[in-house]
């Protein structure tokens, strides 16, 4: 019958329809699914396994990225301790690898390393974090809990760009917040883009309780923050962030909330910085280097992405003006922990019969004095390698990190002598 | 028939139009939740809920890792199990339906299973593997609609989507956690429930979804889900989560279906602590009564190298001797002094409290 016939083609080709609607949905999906998968394939093996956190290597011949708190370390007086030399690290699949750490960052929490005797490394690609917004997708790479330090397989999380622009105050001023799964063990890890290019370094979660675990709130130091600092960090030693003296905001949270066009210069020291660069009292800071301010955090946040004594240009509405100014950024106080240079715990000088460097004066307390160092003691090797005066030796000491034990030979009359000492800040 | 041909053409148009529609975001994204919304209704029909009355084993209290902060929220409820049922999924049309041990660890007085259309039987505990966290339980299947979940044989690889499915609390409505695979063959035997290789991935899985199936994009079964690790304070997951694969269920569910109870295997331990070096990988203790200490090791013994493997650092040794069993030799060189020596040891358990 011809009705059989249409009912036949009807149901053929609603069941072709919706195959073809199905095969469209999963092969979307599919895609989806293997774009992941391949950035990870992508990324995983620049992914560095270091100290107790993670790292990733930015350039094939061994420069990586960490935070500051997975290269230091806190001693038992709760200090921390930078151990610039000797370090060591695993690549994902666990090539060993000696490195150093060569730029420290502890206020925004990086520090720069250079695997050592390295080419051809697998490395990723800095992105741009200042067009990420909310809601784009993100993947975490790391080592939470250490699970991939028996087979140096990293743990690869998923999630979203909950917000950027984050000021999280404690360094953490302009960062990258994701609910991508980061705990103890991600930090100094990357955080990618799905196309694999680095958007930021993990490095603290929000958390309550002292419930050290994730919660959906992890914060990134995002990689335009890194490159400004790129030049000082591969310098070497501790970077400094910029302040803008002599400028006050909103100083309680009924002011700050009131704030959402941009932040209110409240004031303005007279003979100060931000004075001389022509910021006035009752100016709207609405733009810095054209990132828009909506509030004095905001702004205050802003300035911690760059190194103190960088030239930025700030937008700011004056009545019904707006006005440019450019600013040269005061520098923040050296980190105590740039000031501590090391010491011997004894001072030395070139002796005046030219036999070598003697040292005159071993100071109590010391580790030199409790290893037995006196005065009178000829310094012949340090590290192992010879000394000549009593300025090369102050040169070679002043290479070695605080706390760093240092095997010294010396000279007693006609005895040599082994001693190992710890090197102490210097006071 | 001239009204047939003009319908077939009107298909034809119709086909051909859904085939080239122009995909903007929003449409293309509509798909893809399309295909996630399918392959969990495929999965959740398969998804069972399980309400289990026994005397339940306590867990210890692990120990903080090394360097890590005691977690100072750790509460005793956290051993004390939800009255909400859990999960697990019919694996064959004989009423076979499987869970994680976690589930069922102690003495089982009843376990009742409450499927999806309403219906609910009596199950039998037949076997479990603890170092899998899986168990096999029977029904009855006369008078039940048993729609047995999808297998997959090959391994999810690192970034494929994954989906935990549960029917807690609430048996008759079905719910999914979504992530990706984190890491495949994950061993972690300090906190984690299951002690062999495992799927690691970061749907979020927590009391009432253990045991329940992960499925990926087609709805098909990947892995099981393990009960939560337990690092984290009142058992709350963190994006940290595991699962049993598919090829390991495999290897024991002949056993299973058998009824055997497979035991956690003892650890295998050497019974050296490290001396803190940052070049060389130097024992510092050697653990009374060890195999160490039987095999001759010595504080001070600079570690080069075990049976094939070259020692960079500590992990390296430690790792090694993880993939071992007890009563395995190894044969470790090391340098005492001014000597080089092969020492070789046997490999003894690990004791409770290490």
């Amino acid at each position: 019958m011809k009705l059989n016939r249409f009912i036949f083609a009807a149901l053929f080709a609603a069941v072709l329809a919706a195959r073809a609607v199905a095969d469209e949905n999963s092969v979307a999906a599919a895609r989806i699914e293997k774009q992941i998968r391949e950035t990870c394939d992508k990324v995983v093996p620049a992914f560095v396994f270091i100290g107790g956190g993670s790292g990733v290597v930015i350039s094939s011949d061994g420069w990586f990225l960490t935070n500051f708190h997975v290269a230091a370390t806190p001693k038992m007086n709760g200090a921390m301790v930078l151990d610039r030399l000797d370090q060591t690290c695993n690549l994902a699949g666990g090539h060993f690898y000696r490195c150093e750490f060569v730029g420290y960052d502890p206020v925004g929490d990086i520090c720069l390393g250079k695997i050592k005797d390295a080419h051809d490394l697998p490395y990723v690609e800095l992105g741009d974090s200042d067009v990420v917004k909310s809601g784009e997708a993100c993947i975490a790479v790391g080592n939470p809990f250490m699970l991939g330090s028996m087979d140096y397989h990293p743990t690869v999380t998923f999630g979203t760009v909950s917000a950027n622009h984050v000021n999280a105050n404690a360094g953490y001023t302009d960062v990258i917040q994701t609910d991508a799964a980061v705990n103890p063990g991600n930090s100094g890890g990357p955080l990618f883009s799905v196309d694999g290019k680095l958007l930021g370094i993990n490095g603290r979660i929000n958390t309550r309780f002292g419930n050290r675990v994730n919660s959906g709130i992890g914060y990134a130091i995002p990689v335009n923050q890194i490159k400004n600092f790129m030049r000082d960090l591969k310098k070497g030693g501790y970077v400094r962030h910029a302040l803008l003296n002599g400028l006050q905001g909103a100083q309680n949270w009924a002011d700050l909330h009131a704030e959402a066009e941009g932040a209110v210069v409240k004031s303005i020291t007279a003979g100060s910085n931000a004075e001389k660069a022509g910021f006035k009292k009752d100016d709207l800071i609405v733009e810095v280097e054209g990132h828009t301010v909506h509030n004095y955090w905001r702004f205050l946040g802003a300035l911690g992405a760059y190194p103190g004594g960088s030239e930025i240009e700030v937008k700011v509405k004056r009545g019904a003006e707006t006005v440019d100014i450019k600013v040269t950024l005061d520098k923040m106080p050296k980190h105590a922990m740039a000031k501590t240079k090391p010491d011997l715990g004894a001072t030395f000088e070139n002796a005046e019969d030219g036999s070598g460097i003697k040292v005159t004066k071993v100071r109590a307390k010391t580790d030199a004095a409790l290893k037995g160092l006196k005065s009178g003691d000829v310094i012949l090797k340090f590290n192992g390698q010879a000394v000549q005066d009593a300025e090369s030796l102050q040169l070679a000491i002043s290479k070695f990190p605080t706390w760093k034990t240092i095997p010294v030979v010396i000279k007693r009359g006609e005895v040599e002598l082994d001693i190992e000492i710890k090197l102490e800040p210097k006071k | 028939m001239n009204r047939f041909n003009a319908f077939l053409a009107a298909c034809a148009v119709v086909l051909s139009g859904t085939a080239r529609a122009e995909d903007t975001p929003e449409t293309e994204w509509q798909k893809v939740q399309e295909t996630f919304a399918a392959a969990i209704e495929k999965g959740h029909k398969s998804t069972v809920a399980l309400e289990v009355k026994a005397k339940f084993n306590v867990p210890p209290d692990p120990k903080p890792l090394p360097g890590e902060m005691p977690n100072t929220g750790r509460n005793p409820a956290y051993t004390k199990r939800p009255k909400t049922p859990t999960t697990g999924f019919v694996i064959d049309k004989d009423g076979h339906v499987m869970t994680s041990f976690f589930n069922v660890d102690g003495k089982v007085e009843s376990i009742k299973v409450l499927f999806p259309d309403g219906k609910s039987a009596a199950g039998t505990l037949l076997g479990v593997d603890e170092s899998k966290d899986i168990a096999l339980i029977k029904v009855e299947p006369e008078g039940l609609e048993l729609k047995p979940i999808e297998w997959v044989e090959k391994q999810p690889e690192v970034g494929a989507f994954v989906m935990a499915l549960g029917r807690s609390p609430e048996p008759a409505s079905g719910t999914a956690t979504r992530g990706i695979v984190s890491a495949v063959d994950r061993i972690d035997q300090t906190f984690n429930a299951i002690w062999e290789q495992s799927i690691q991935f970061d749907a979020k899985t927590n009391y009432g979804n253990s045991g329940g199936p992960v499925i990926d994009l087609n709805g098909r079964l990947v892995g099981v889900v393990a009960h939560v690790r337990l690092h984290s304070p009142w058992g709350q997951n963190s994006g940290i989560s595991f699962a049993t694969p598919t090829w390991k269920i495999k290897e024991v569910l002949d056993k299973l279906k058998a009824g055997e109870r497979l035991k956690k295997p003892k650890l295998p331990f050497l019974g050296v602590g490290p001396k803190e070096s940052s070049t060389l990988v130097v024992i510092g203790t050697i653990s009374p009564d060890s195999a160490a200490e039987k095999a001759g090791l010595k504080p001070g013994d600079v570690v080069r190298q075990i049976d094939e493997v070259k020692i960079g650092e500590w992990g390296d040794f430690t790792n090694y001797i993880k993939k071992k069993k007890v009563g395995e030799k190894v044969i470790i060189k090391i340098t005492r002094g001014e000597e080089e020596l092969d020492v070789e040891a046997t490999l003894g358990e690990r004791p409770n409290n290490q």
